[in-house]
């Protein structure tokens, strides 16, 4: 096992006061967590170097814990007597005395799930803007009706510390490289995009998994294919859903809802569901920041317990929920390294980090063969849902009719409308071809990697919302 | 504020031509309360500077939170660096302030919020809280009520002769609930924003919550079909906000807008006025003076239908051969880029409920999911997204309705208002509800 080398941010002496001064009123718990990121963009906008930007957030945050209740304060600096005002002032809210708290603090070792091969210091910047031009002129290459470009570039490296009043001590580091090359099509006043987004938690690397002028093509294809077709039908219909970033239906359908705030609060659908049927038994679903290099991916998450893998639903059975520290405590369960955050500015809160619908039997080929008739989805932009209720609407960003078993006309504009419970009954084949795509997922105001991916599936039946009807009636 | 001159100076002596400091300190503090208890306390303080320099023709960005001298002087190295991998434009410059350059004086400070203690804003949410609990049976759970209050100052200062600073603060407060019924759920939440303390309204925000959980409770999707469309203006507000930054000059040139090449025609009804005014103090966006330190003004964008202009910062205005309109928006951590920075739609005179009367076959749309995901195409105007509200026939609310999408397209949108509210609110973009003629509805 490969192990993270010794980044603690701040001196153990001073973590260790900064939690005696945390606990001294009597809190059952308080934790420090330090961060030292830096951020590097680069952008093109129409084959000009748009923004180079660098940047530095460094600081960190106390959290104190009595009961139920808790209490954070951050400061922008690492000194000690800044952490020590942090410490006091989100102790203050807990009334009451202890006296002096000694915390004995031991170093955790953090296996490094995602090694990087090519640190992002290793290409000089220069040669990072050329990178970002190719795709761009790779874009423009492919169509004349290619009307603008932009590519960004986003390097980041997050270099974090948690100490907390039970003894825990970590420090991590997580490379993340993502690039986006975004395309606008133009012709007889119809303008429509592409989207193309590759990120793993890897260095420079990236782009020798996808050159930049495959992603400049890709974009390009997709921002063709979507002006050449026709608006999408609407109403209930079969999906065939392909590999890859389609699973952010699961995600945000499902996944946040299996997140263990919710079910504490009662707000979730999936609340006392433990043990239930709650899918077709072709579904199982996984959450596992182990995966080497993926987006989601880390050794131990930001309240620094180890990151682990979890079934979520089993052949359609419910088995378990992602948990911070906060919710398993009041729940009764282990902490399941799902407690993340944005930045030192925040509280960690459950998140879901690689979260995917598991490979099933079928191949791919075959649900599409399978499938008289309904609208494949190559693509999807993303989605929202309501967490009460578990409607959601997703946007398709690539998308077929099926006729036949074969696939026929690109139809643009469509949307998916229904409820997660029940698309998870809906879903009648799992291909076994999993894949991964990234996103920023955002719950509370605050956005953390996360991956989301699936298998090619088919779900049943399905309000497909198209525009068909309207530019119909317009014309 | 630390006197961050001599980083002006840093930054000459290592070759920039101009250099510029964006410094931001805020101050927030949260509570969420749930169950009759404080759930969650935040109180923070929080800095942050952001250095922009030309070399040359060239520009170069950075930022940083470590304000300690070391840090600073870093974040100014490699925003040098970063202008020198930079292709020169002559367009880029910063702001030069004439003699004649003044700032208005905003309303934007109140000394007595800043008194508030922590107790009266706990109380006030836990307040909130049993009220919601109370109003309606069938609110089965109060999700949780927050209150947060907010301080901001900045400053801009630039070798341009730029040497300005504001502060302002606010105060916010909102409560969640949960309507069950017949074995369907249903959320709903309710807000204010305010520049003073007093001005929060509990009672009024339970009511929101309240109301819009217990209104949509139950919601069935309806037949496909056109019909009239009520945006709510919570709605209304999510559109406007996503229109951002396709009202300005930068992205009109581009062809990203959908007001693009139609300054002076009629691109909405002439119950449509757009203004991007920073002057108003109750907007959550007002300040004297933008990120290059230009001042604020009204500005129209939409006056009664018609497309006045559009907005510009310093280097999107240079490139235009225009002034700036005073629309340079950033954190210290982000890029200038021209934004509206208090955009509101000029509120009608009927009440939402004369719409409703004067409806024949509609649908009030209250939530709509998918916006921000891709469901509304921002350069196209192509919008399909969720939406679930209330179906309206012949004047008369009909029943709550869910899992149906609706699609048109914003140009046209606009176009077909032919009702505008008086219920005027901020959140984020302040609007009215207002009345699209027909849009698609797709549903069973």
């Amino acid at each position: 096992m490969v192990l993270a080398k010794d980044n603690i941010l701040v001196p153990r002496e001073v973590l260790a006061k900064v939690l005696g001064a945390a606990m001294k009123t009597g809190a059952d718990f308080a934790e420090v967590f330090v961060e030292d990121t830096l951020t590097e963009t680069l952008s093109t906008d129409d084959g000009r170097i748009q923004d180079v930007n660098s940047g530095r957030d460094r600081g960190a945050g106390v959290r104190v814990v009595k009961g139920e209740a808790s209490s954070y304060c951050f400061v922008d600096s690492l000194e000690e007597n800044a952490l020590l005002e942090a410490a006091r002032t989100a102790g203050a809210a807990v009334a009451g005395a202890r006296g002096d708290f000694v915390v004995d603090l031991r170093k955790h070792e953090v296996p490094v799930v995602s090694p990087v091969k090519k640190p992002h210091s290793t290409l000089a910047k220069p040669r990072k803007v050329e990178m970002l031009l190719a795709a761009d002129r790779s874009a423009r290459a492919y169509d004349p009706l290619i009307r603008q470009v932009t590519v960004g570039l986003n390097e980041t490296i997050r270099n974090t510390t948690v100490a907390n009043s039970e003894g825990v001590l970590v420090g991590n580091s997580q490379t993340r490289t993502l690039f986006t090359v975004n395309t606008v099509a133009a012709k007889d006043g119809v303008v429509q995009t592409g989207y193309v987004r590759r990120g793993k938690t890897v260095g420079l690397e990236l782009l020798d998994m996808w050159t930049p002028e495959d992603c400049g093509k890709e974009s390009a294809r997709q921002a063709i294919v979507n002006l050449h077709a026709s608006p999408a039908p609407s109403g209930p219909m079969t999906v065939v859903m392909t590999n890859g970033w389609g699973g952010v239906l699961f995600h945000e359908a499902c996944g946040h809802s299996l997140e263990a705030d919710g079910i504490m609060r009662g707000s979730s659908v999936f609340a006392g569901k433990i043990g239930k049927k709650v899918g077709n038994e072709v579904v199982t679903a996984v959450d596992d920041p182990t995966i080497p290099n993926e987006w989601g991916s880390y050794g131990v998450d930001d309240e620094g317990n180890p990151g682990q893998r979890k079934v979520l639903i089993e052949n359609g059975v419910l088995q378990d929920y992602m948990w911070d520290r906060k919710s398993a405590k009041k729940g009764g369960h282990a902490m399941t390294g799902n407690g993340r955050r944005q930045s030192y500015h925040y509280i960690a809160i459950p998140r879901m980090t690689n979260t995917c619908i598991w490979n099933g039997t079928s191949k791919a080929d075959d649900i599409l063969s399978g499938t008289d008739d309904g609208l494949y989805a190559k693509g999807l932009r993303g989605g929202q849902v309501d967490s009460a209720t578990g409607d959601f609407v997703f946007v398709v960003s690539e998308a077929y009719l099926i006729k036949n078993g074969k696939l026929g006309d690109a139809v643009r504009g469509a949307t998916l409308t229904g409820n997660g419970l029940a698309v998870l009954n809906e879903i009648d084949a799992v291909a076994d071809n999993l894949d991964f795509g990234p996103g920023m997922c955002g719950k509370g105001g605050q956005n953390v990697p996360a991956a989301c991916g699936q298998p090619t599936l088919r779900i049943r039946k399905i309000t497909v919302g198209g525009t068909a009807r309207r530019e119909r009636g317009n014309r | 504020m630390p006197d961050l001159s001599y980083l002006l100076e840093h930054a000459k002596k290592q070759g920039a031509r101009e250099a510029e400091l964006f410094m931001e300190e805020s101050g927030s503090w949260n509570c969420r309360v749930y169950q009759g208890q404080v759930d969650d306390l935040q109180a923070s303080r929080s800095n942050g500077l952001g250095v922009r320099v030309l070399v040359g023709d060239s520009l170069g960005i950075a930022y940083t939170s470590d304000l300690r001298p070391e840090g600073c002087i870093e974040a100014v190295d490699r925003a040098i660096a970063n202008a020198k991998v930079s292709l020169p434009d002559r367009s880029r410059d910063f702001f030069s302030p004439g003699p004649g350059t003044k700032y208005d004086r905003l309303a934007i400070w109140d000394d007595q919020l800043e008194q508030v203690s922590a107790e009266d804003k706990i109380r006030l949410a836990l307040d909130m809280e049993r009220m919601a609990g109370k109003k309606d049976p069938r609110i089965q759970k109060v999700l949780g009520a927050g209150v947060s209050t907010r301080s901001r100052s900045v400053t801009v200062r630039s070798t341009r002769g730029v040497d300005a600073s504001y502060r302002s603060n606010s105060a916010s407060a909102n409560v969640s609930v949960l309507a069950v019924s017949g074995g369907m759920m249903q959320g709903g939440h309710g807000g204010n924003f305010a520049r003073s303390w007093n001005a929060l309204d509990p009672e009024r925000m339970v009511d929101e919550a309240v109301e819009h959980a217990v209104s949509l409770v139950g919601g069935q999707p309806v037949k496909s079909q056109d019909a009239e469309v009520i945006l709510h203006r919570s709605v209304a507000s999510q559109i406007w906000g996503m229109l951002g930054r396709t009202l300005t000059g930068e992205e009109a040139q581009k062809g990203r807008s959908i007001f693009a090449g139609r300054i002076g025609q009629k691109v909405a009804s002439e119950l449509v006025t757009l203004v991007d005014d920073p002057l108003r103090a109750d907007g959550p966006g007002a300040s004297p003076f933008d990120a290059e330190g230009v001042p604020h003004r009204t500005f129209p964008i939409i006056e009664d239908g018609i497309l006045k202009g559009f907005l510009y910062d310093t280097y999107g205005a240079r490139k235009a051969g225009v002034a700036s309109t005073g629309n340079a928006s950033r954190s210290f951590r982000s890029p200038v880029s021209a934004a509206p920075a208090n955009l509101y739609m000029k509120p009608g005179y009927l009440s939402r409920d004369e719409i409703i009367s004067s409806t024949k076959n509609g649908f009030l749309v209250a939530e709509v999911k998918g916006l921000g995901v891709g469901g509304f195409n921002v350069v196209s105007g192509d919008l399909s997204v969720g939406a679930s509200g209330l179906w309206i026939k012949d004047g008369k609310v009909a029943g709550p309705v869910r899992e149906v999408t609706i699609a048109g397209n914003l140009k046209q949108m606009l176009l077909e208002v032919d009702a505008v509210a008086g219920d005027f609110k901020w959140s984020g973009v302040g609007t009215p509800s207002f009345r699209v003629k027909r849009m698609a509805v797709s549903g069973k």
